[in-house]
């Protein structure tokens, strides 16, 4: 019997360029969600940046049932880095090639 | 169903900007509409009283320019929600002081707009969520302004409406 963890993707875009491929970049994101979210809700939802599509466009990942938790925790996370700094929940999605698509259409 | 909102600044880039997040228009403070905090006078231009002076309220729902109450910080009482029931008027709920704001101010502000909602549904007052964003880092998409006004206490069908109520007044 194969395991499939059910994910759900979202299409987030930033205000402004934040390089989502670098590790600390990611991780200081991950902290804003967190302290919004607590930590029980956080790990329930499990976010990952799952693909970087320009430099304001990213998409994460959360385990199906919680992505709108996560939408909600990126309306309340206005800094990284120390910058102020807005996240846009664009579309939501089963799958990455289906938000990739609807990228190519809107930007 | 179609969302507005309503920021409280001006960019020529708020068309497009707005269609990406899912708005049919974004609607722009003192271009649109005018945000005032007593009514003198009385012109065409739409407007809405932001006061939490009880007096500037009751004077701004007699004019029929005016199209709603957005409260500055305090919640509001029974018989100013009353009024605007009675007027016909709307109750804005201001997301971005919310979001926006730190720490226990953030808290104690989530509490007041939450008490504020649930009075508003309990007297049946038409409630109206914007996002009054200072600039673009302020605004939300209106996936997450249904998830916002969710977290306020309406349910998914009034928060549609909530984020709808708009388009049909400017």
């Amino acid at each position: 019997m194969i395991f499939r963890r059910k994910m759900r993707y979202l299409m987030v875009e930033a205000s402004e360029s934040v390089a989502m491929n670098d590790p600390k970049r990611i991780d200081m994101l991950k902290r804003e969600l967190l302290s919004f979210l607590g930590e029980l809700p956080y790990f329930k939802a499990n976010p990952q940046v799952a693909a970087q599509l320009n430099d304001k466009v990213f998409i994460i990942s959360a385990n199906r049932g919680y992505e709108r938790n996560i939408a909600l925790g990126l309306a309340f996370a206005k800094k990284l880095d120390g910058r102020k700094v807005g996240f846009y929940t664009i579309r939501t999605s089963g799958t990455i090639r289906s938000l990739k698509d609807s990228f190519r259409k809107i930007y | 169903m179609r969302f507005f909102d309503l920021a409280n600044f001006t960019d020529d880039a708020l068309g497009a900007f707005g269609k990406r997040l899912g708005y049919e228009k974004i609607f722009s403070a003192g271009k649109d509409v005018e945000i005032i905090d007593a009514v003198r006078g009385d012109s065409q231009k739409r407007k809405i009283v932001m006061s939490d002076s009880a007096e500037a309220v009751a004077k701004g729902l007699k004019q029929g320019s005016v199209i709603g109450i957005m409260p500055r910080s305090a919640s509001v009482s029974r018989k100013t929600l009353d009024a605007i029931k009675n007027s016909e008027k709307l109750l804005f709920l201001n997301v971005s002081q919310i979001t926006c704001a730190e720490g226990n101010s953030r808290l104690q502000r989530l509490a007041r707009a939450r008490g504020t909602a649930r009075s508003a549904m309990m007297a049946k007052v038409p409630i109206v969520v914007v996002s009054m964003a200072e600039d673009k880092e302020g605004m939300m998409s209106s996936l997450q302004m249904l998830e916002v006004a969710g977290f306020l206490g309406l349910d998914h069908a009034r928060a549609k409406e909530a984020l709808n109520a708009l388009g049909g007044l400017l």
